[in-house]
């Protein structure tokens, strides 16, 4: 006879006390700790009394006075989802037996029950709990877990209120993205977004610590560039051969640094392997603060750049990690018009595939009284080879999709003026400013003004520009040569149109309400 | 891309144009147009009907192979009528002045 195992503590139902007198025999030689009830009522109030998790499994017959196997099994599946029952049900009951198995009975065994059937099936009912409970304590420690990632990798300093706003959405409930920003003192800011490699509890922890470095060398004045550097060296000289021993992949870190100093009127840029944080003016103009450089951990000649430049009032800056250009790619559209639909307009549109990868978006405005909507928010912010003349069909379908995704459909037809527009922009800078060259590249930046719904457009290009009287030849449209044409349509069909640098940068502007301006 | 039919009873060619007349599609319709131009001629036609109504985009370049068209026209002693569907490519013909050169027949629909 196997000793009886306290730890294998099972229910036992049924209100015949010789059945009942016998399971309880039999089951204590198979080793069980069993306990007895007469019925489902009996039952319910052992449950109630010892709690659900003292039992591992509950066996019941189905035929009882009053309440039935069937009741008991639906107010134990209430109770407690993990705690596995099975069902003794007579001969012939195969609708019962499919009710039970409905209702949720771990199993069934139909009259008469041989010995080894009985054991062998509350063995697995005892297994079936056993799983379930470290799934559901898993669960628990996880969500845990979640929270305290989204506290660690959101951390912002008291003083940032009207300047900052964030997106965090993490792939899993523990991830590797996170940003900090601090307010160093009076108009002074430091940022950090940063992405580690992968997405599971590795990332977090490595999240961790690099964060706790940043932190401490911040609070001891310590350049930020002496941190981002030391933890380079620890990538490489300690963690990465470590992982190379374990047969793991190296990690990596992808970051991108902001001070500013609206005091002196300046910012520095460091990047790291993430995409490049952008600015966008008052008047809607874009421009990449940095160039891409390799992620830490991946070279040892590392620092990248350093870039300073100037601030000007009423700028924004963008950070955000590859997650935002990754599920742009896959939507087909313009990152910065996916930062704006999920930022601005907080909208993330059940229609549209999730995301592939954690998404962390920063934006940070150096101005705090300004209102949201009377800023710009770019849209589209991209550069073109000369040589890629061949491209536009391609790439009018990404700006047509790109202003769709962001603008929904309130453009309407208009749409097709904005891109013809752009189309003869783009053109005009590739053929003209570019000589169709792969060495030359020009600009097409798209921004959107909410309060006025205002679409403001620019193309730059690297050209000599032209030495005509614009003004005039515009005024003896249309029937010159292409050149020209181009320009003439975009005066004619946008609200507002400027030409600077000698036509090397042509602005024009749409209101989505149809008003039309006067011609810059 | 670009076909022409000839109904005799009125003496009268129509050409229809599949999709936008943009950079991209112009070199096809110009080859197009040169081709088969001699043969529209042969013809002697008394109308002749251009019909964009498929063409949501007409940019610069579009717009000068219609206006080679419409010369081509006036070269023949026809004044041509186009037709078109989108508000986008009225407004270019607006521009362009082309209800100077052809009749120019508006028939809305939806763009998107």
């Amino acid at each position: 006879m196997a000793a009886v195992n306290k730890t294998r503590r099972i229910l036992v139902v049924d209100d015949d006390k010789y059945g009942l007198s016998f399971l309880r025999s039999s089951l204590r030689l198979g080793g069980f700790d069993v306990v007895a009830a007469m019925s489902a009522a009996e039952a319910r109030a052992l449950i109630e009394g010892e709690g659900s998790s003292a039992f591992l499994a509950v066996l019941t017959d189905h035929r009882m006075p009053g309440e039935t196997g069937l009741d008991l099994l639906g107010w134990i599946r209430k109770k407690d989802e993990t705690l596995s029952t099975v069902m003794i049900t007579a001969e012939g009951e195969k609708e019962l037996v499919k009710e039970s198995l409905q209702a949720g009975a771990s199993d069934f065994l139909e009259k008469p029950v041989s010995y080894i059937e009985l054991i062998e099936a509350l063995e697995r009912a005892i297994e079936r709990t056993l799983r379930q409970r470290r799934s559901a304590e898993h669960a628990i420690g996880i969500a845990a877990a979640g929270k305290l990632d989204t506290f660690l990798n959101t951390q912002t300093s008291a003083g940032l209120e009207g300047h900052l706003r964030l997106f965090y959405r993490p792939l899993h409930e523990v991830g590797g993205d996170f940003v900090q920003a601090r307010q160093m003192g009076n108009g002074r800011f430091v940022i950090f977004l940063g992405d580690v490699s992968g997405h599971d509890l590795t990332a977090g922890y490595v999240s961790s610590y690099f964060q706790g470095l940043v932190r401490a060398g911040i609070e001891a004045s310590r350049p930020i560039g002496e941190s981002l550097r030391l933890f380079n060296r620890i990538l490489l000289e300690e963690w990465s051969p470590a992982a190379e021993s374990r047969g793991e992949i190296m990690t990596s870190l992808a970051i991108s640094t902001l001070e500013i100093d609206l005091n002196a009127g300046k910012v520095v840029t460091t990047v790291a392997g993430n995409p490049p944080p952008v600015c966008v003016d008052a008047q809607g103009w874009v421009r990449s603060m940095a160039k891409p450089g390799f992620p830490l951990g991946w070279v040892e000649s590392w620092p990248g750049d350093v870039y300073t430049e100037p601030v000007s009032e009423g700028d924004v800056f963008l950070l955000f990690s590859d997650g935002l250009t990754d599920w742009a790619e896959e939507l087909g559209i313009d990152p910065l018009a996916l930062f704006y639909t999920l930022f601005v307009e907080a909208i993330v549109s059940e229609l549209i595939a999730p995301p592939p990868d954690d998404l962390i978006l920063l934006r940070f405005q150096t101005d705090p009284q300004i209102n949201v909507s009377d800023q710009f928010h770019p849209l589209i912010h991209e550069t073109y080879a000369g040589s890629e003349v061949d491209q536009i069909d391609r790439l009018e379908v990404v700006w047509r999709r790109t202003l769709v995704f962001a603008l929904e459909n309130e453009l309407e037809d208009r749409i097709f003026d904005v891109l013809i527009c752009i189309r003869e922009a783009v053109l005009n800078a590739m053929i003209h400013g570019c000589e169709r060259l792969p060495t030359k590249r020009c600009s097409l930046n798209v921004s959107y003004r909410p309060s006025d719904r205002r679409i403001r457009v620019r193309v730059d290009d690297p050209g000599k520009g032209h030495q005509f009287d614009l003004a005039s030849r515009l005024a003896e449209m249309p029937l010159v040569d292409g050149r020209q044409l181009g320009l003439g349509m975009i005066q004619h069909l946008s609200d507002e149109m400027g030409i600077e640098n000698e036509g090397t940068s042509v602005r024009f502007d749409f209101f989505i309400d149809g008003v039309k301006g006067k011609d810059a | 891309m670009l076909e022409s039919n000839y109904i005799e009873s009125k003496r009268r060619v129509v050409v229809r144009l599949e999709g936008d007349l943009k950079s991209t599609s112009v070199p096809e319709a110009g080859n197009w147009l040169a081709t088969e131009w001699p043969r529209i001629r042969a013809q002697s036609p008394k109308q002749i009907q251009l019909d964009l109504r498929e063409a949501k985009v007409v940019d610069s370049t579009g717009l000068n192979w219609v206006f080679q068209f419409l010369k081509n026209c006036r070269d023949l002693g026809v004044k041509p009528s186009i037709q078109i569907a989108s508000p986008a490519a009225q407004r270019v013909f607006q521009f362009a002045g082309l209800d100077k050169l052809a009749t120019v027949k508006f028939r809305s629909r939806k763009q998107l």
